[in-house]
């Protein structure tokens, strides 16, 4: 999810454009996908990207007047345990929206970024009518939804669990006492009939209508979805542990997601008139009674999420192995190819210094009302505004950080819950710099005299607000004050990693990132098994960089202290102290300037609390700066590190001269009209 | 008409340069008020650290924020001094334009400072008869387009071309218009020596009957954002670089004594258009209404 640049679109008065586009594509797809083939049984293949520990075969209808999904799921789960496992856990997400009483509702006081209802209902939820176990031999041999003699009812077995806060009205997660235990290594297959109730858009998933009346449905968080299992030696489950255990979180305000991986076929009935985009490839369509069903089909990714609209315009590029699909308002077709352009960066840099991206499909949204700016697995939400200026990329960084989550939220797939920074905070991280690089000094804002870069925007994130409280190492719903996530998950891991680029160097970065991937994708790494990778690659025990910044909540600021010139016969003497004004130690480079233009550098190890350099030269010390290269991006406070023996008048007789016309300007102006 | 009264506009410009100078310097005096603090701030916080230099090549935000952190104090203290300079700045431009009128009409061999002691109270009194007219003009305006976005057009490519330019237009054509008849009362005050009521009557009769009036006005205006524009234009190009910050003041406020110029020039412009024809002409209308 992208916490800043949230573009919230308005909805747009015109009947629906470019029907005979779409009706022209619509046949293509037709033509093209002669055979097709619905609700066949799905089974866990064998090679795979990951270890795919889950298998989902849903047919989901949308009601658009009632705005819900009815669906029938079959999900198969394969215990990876070496003991047999006796209960199932499914998350609920939607129940979160069901009433003001859910641990999510209770943490977000109602208004979860940027939530406020405009209509009479805007609540969600689920409801699970039926859950039964499917025998092997029916697993194989009858349709989803067909139940046969050999089921074994289970809906009275499920109840409502909170494993995070006790509290008794959250639904968001359900427990399932299976009558007979899934041995080790042994398959389960789960048949579950259920209602969701879309809310209206909140937390990026839900309904909304344009002024034109046209439905919009983003429909993510919408299926009975397994936690994970997480057996001895995953993750922080000890391996000497004599059982795994379910990590199944509630839905919190603060906290994204984490599933296993596996394989998705999807069936989903829309009204005839709407664009469908979705998680995966679409392998498959059929019309009937002016309804139309696509059929998609995603393999090795931990979650599926859709949209549906009936006012899309749609587009398609290529980018080497990867198809490009994008859902516009048409409102926004000016901007389709800085969609696409943005996408092909994000692609291109992240190949290269992450690793290969290797889906064959990419859908890029334009969503209305809330929904911009998330990730699910191949498939973003990005958002804009009409007339957009070109200097204000917030389009471009939006779909460069969702495309970014397709490699740490989905396929390093770290425990979002208990360490957002995993995903959000590395992903900002190479965010900034790719778009740093692709867009120049003005990536973000790019106007004359004011032009901001991606990363003062991830600096200006963590220094201005409050740097020593809340720690990056800490669970989404456990932080105290309620801006800590977004900068502790964002702003601030952005800020540590470019701090350890400035110490590491570039090439040891990429290489880290690059190890990390290739070790961890598809296997959930905590953070303990990145810094594990930063350790190795870099060759050095990196612990007390990442216990300070990532554990801990220690705050850089060094400054330039007194600065004494002395003329001692021949020689000048020069003395500077530096300091060190709070408890964050880094490494650093200090840069002397002498009066004849030279300079001399120091290396200092920054851990005493004032130091005292001095030079014994034939020539004055002019000016004394700290970090001169500016890598300690961490440095809360950059004006005080440098300081120089006589003050320099240029950079006021220009703020002077700008003031002065500009003041006669306004004044001027103002005279004009009143 | 037109030609002729611009004409005589960019001849006082040359006859009465000394006037435009003066224009001038009186508005650099008031600006400086404010401007000079901000030297004074950027000499201590940023003279001393060395960072002007980078600071001149671009802009940092975070440096910013450090400074206006660092100055919070005294950049309040500036701030309500700009609030304070706006009432007398108005009190200022009314004794200016009425000063510059009177130094220009009857051929234009008066001098300034008699017109600011006589008129001002006279002039402020037309700028108070204004001023509750231009700001409902404003509160209406604004209500209107709150009124407009959430009926008509509150979808997102309505509301941009409502709230972004349509309503900034509006905006400004009207305060324009109003701004244009209370420059034609305070001619009349000067120039025909007229009372308050009887000024006011000019003032938003005569541009309505005499569509040259609005010509004159709008030809003006569009000079003036001319020399605005070409003043942006000088500023950025001279905003990069270190080396000529002296030159650069002095171009941007070589530009500025032409924007008073430019002052002058309208004044001066319209003030021969009142004398020499419209005064004649509004005679001729009366004498035939009363012959009807
Ligand atoms: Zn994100």
């Amino acid at each position: 999810m992208k916490l800043s640049y949230l573009i919230h679109n308005q909805s747009y008065n015109v009947p629906l454009m470019c029907k005979r586009f779409t009706a022209v594509l619509f046949v293509i797809l037709v033509l093209a996908q002669s055979s097709l083939c619905m609700g066949q049984a799905g089974i866990i293949p064998d090679s795979s990207l990951s270890d795919r520990r889950v298998a989902y075969q849903i047919q989901a209808q949308l009601d658009p007047d009632l705005k819900t999904i009815t669906g029938s799921q079959r999900v198969s789960w394969r215990n990876p345990d070496n003991v047999a496992v006796d209960e199932l856990q499914f998350h609920l997400y939607l129940n979160a929206f069901k009433d003001t009483l859910s641990t999510f509702m209770k943490e977000s006081n109602g208004a979860h970024r940027g939530f406020s209802a405009t209509v009479e209902d805007p609540w969600g939820g689920i409801e699970v009518s039926r859950m039964s176990i499917v025998g092997e031999e029916e697993r194989d041999s009858t349709p989803l939804g067909g139940s046969a003699e050999s089921d074994t009812e289970i809906t009275d077995r499920i109840r409502f669990i909170q494993p995070d806060d006790q509290n008794a009205s959250d639904q968001t997660v359900i427990s399932v006492a299976l009558p007979e235990a899934v041995p080790p290594g042994e398959t389960i297959t789960v048949e579950i009939d259920f209602e969701s109730k879309l809310p209206e858009i909140i937390a990026r998933t839900g309904w909304k209508k344009k002024d034109n009346d046209s439905l919009f449905v983003l429909v993510a968080q919408w299926f009975p979805k397994l936690g994970v299992y997480e057996v001895p030696g995953q993750r922080y489950v000890p391996a000497t542990a004599s059982s795994g255990s379910w990590s199944t979180h509630q839905f919190h305000a603060n906290s994204e997601f984490y599933a296993d991986f596996g394989s998705y076929e999807v069936d989903i009935t829309v009204p005839e008139n709407y664009l469908v985009g979705a998680t995966g490839e679409m392998v498959g369509e059929e019309t009937a009674n002016g309804y139309r069903t696509v059929r998609y089909e995603a393999q090795d990714v931990h979650d599926f999420a859709w949209t549906a609209g009936g006012d899309f315009l749609e587009f398609e590029d290529q980018w080497e192995h990867v198809s490009l699909r994008l859902l516009i308002q048409p409102e926004h077709v000016a901007q389709v190819k800085r969609h696409f352009d943005a996408a092909k960066i994000g692609l291109t840099y992240f190949n290269d210094w992450v690793g290969p991206y290797p889906y064959s499909t990419l859908t890029l949204v334009d969503g209305i009302g809330g929904s911009n700016g998330m990730e699910y697995p191949t498939f973003i939400t990005c958002g804009t505004a009409y007339k957009l200026p070109k200097w204000v990329r917030a389009l471009e960084v939006v779909t460069i950080h969702e495309f970014g989550h397709q490699y740490f939220y989905g396929m390093l797939a770290s425990n979002e819950a208990e360490e957002a920074w995993l995903d959000e905070g590395i992903n900002s991280y190479l965010e900034m710099r790719m778009m740093d690089i692709a867009y120049g000094e003005g990536a973000v804002f790019d106007f004359p005299w004011i032009r901001v870069a991606d990363s003062d925007v991830q600096r200006f994130g963590y220094v201005a607000n409050n740097p020593s409280s809340g720690a990056i190492f800490t669970k989404s719903w456990e932080y105290t004050r309620s801006s800590d996530y977004g900068k502790a998950s964002y702003f601030k891991p952005a800020t540590v990693l470019s701090t350890l680029e400035g110490y590491l160097g570039w090439e040891t970065m990429k290489d880290i990132m690059k190890t990390y991937y290739s070790e961890w994708r598809f296997k959930h790494p905590t953070t303990r098994d990145f810094i594990d990778v930063a350790n190795r690659v870099s060759g050095e025990d990196l612990d007390w960089f990442f216990d300070q910044f990532i554990y801990g909540t220690h705050v850089v600021d060094y400054a330039v202290g007194e600065i004494e010139v002395n003329e001692e016969g021949e020689e000048i003497i020069s003395t500077f102290t530096v300091l060190r004004e709070n408890n964050g130690v880094m490494p650093l480079s200090i840069r002397a300037y002498f009066a004849d233009g030279t300079h001399e550098d120091l290396i200092w190890n920054g851990e005493e609390e004032k130091k005292t350099f001095s030079f014994a030269k034939g020539i004055a010390l002019e000016e004394v700066h700290i970090d001169p290269e500016d890598k300690i991006w961490l440095d809360i406070n950059r004006l005080n590190n440098r300081k120089r023996v006589t003050p320099e008048s240029k950079f006021a007789t220009q703020s002077l001269s700008n003031s002065l016309v500009w003041l006669q300007q306004f004044f001027q102006f103002a005279s004009s009209i009143f | 008409m037109l030609g002729k009264s611009i004409l005589e506009g960019f001849r006082l410009i040359r006859g009465r340069f000394r006037l435009a100078v003066l224009v001038y310097a009186l508005n650099l005096l008031l600006v400086f008020a404010v401007a000079f603090p901000v030297y004074r701030i950027m000499m201590e916080s940023v003279g001393a650290t060395g960072f002007g230099k980078d600071l001149l090549l671009e802009f940092d935000i975070l440096l910013w924020r450090e400074i206006l952190i660092e100055n919070r104090d005294s950049l309040q203290q500036l701030l309500w001094t700009v609030l304070l300079v706006i009432p007398v700045f108005w009190v200022w431009k009314t004794a200016v334009q009425m000063g510059t009128i009177y130094a220009l009409h009857q051929g234009a061999m008066w001098s300034f400072w008699p017109g600011v002691f006589t008129h001002t109270g006279s002039g402020l009194m037309v700028g108070l008869c204004f001023l509750p007219l231009k700001a409902a003009w404003v509160v209406l305006t604004f209500i209107g387009a709150a009124f407009l976005q959430t009926s008509y057009f509150s979808g997102e490519v309505g509301s941009f071309w409502l709230m972004a330019v349509c309503t900034p237009i509006v905006l400004l054509t009207g305060l324009a218009i109003l701004e244009l008849y209370q420059r034609y009362a305070r001619l009349a005050l000067v120039v025909r020596n007229d009372r308050l009521v009887q000024a006011l009557k000019v003032g938003f009769v005569w541009p309505q009957r005499h569509s040259v009036i609005s010509l004159v006005y709008l030809y003006w205006y569009g000079i003036t954002a001319g020399v605005f524009l070409f003043s942006m234009f000088v500023n950025a190009e001279l905003h990069v670089g270190t080396s000529y910050v002296l030159l650069a003041l002095f171009i941007q406020q070589v530009i500025m004594l032409g924007r008073s110029a430019v002052t002058v020039g309208w004044v001066g412009s319209e003030v021969f258009l009142f004398e020499s024809t419209l005064v004649k002409k509004e005679a001729r209308l009366v004498k035939s209404e009363q012959g009807a």
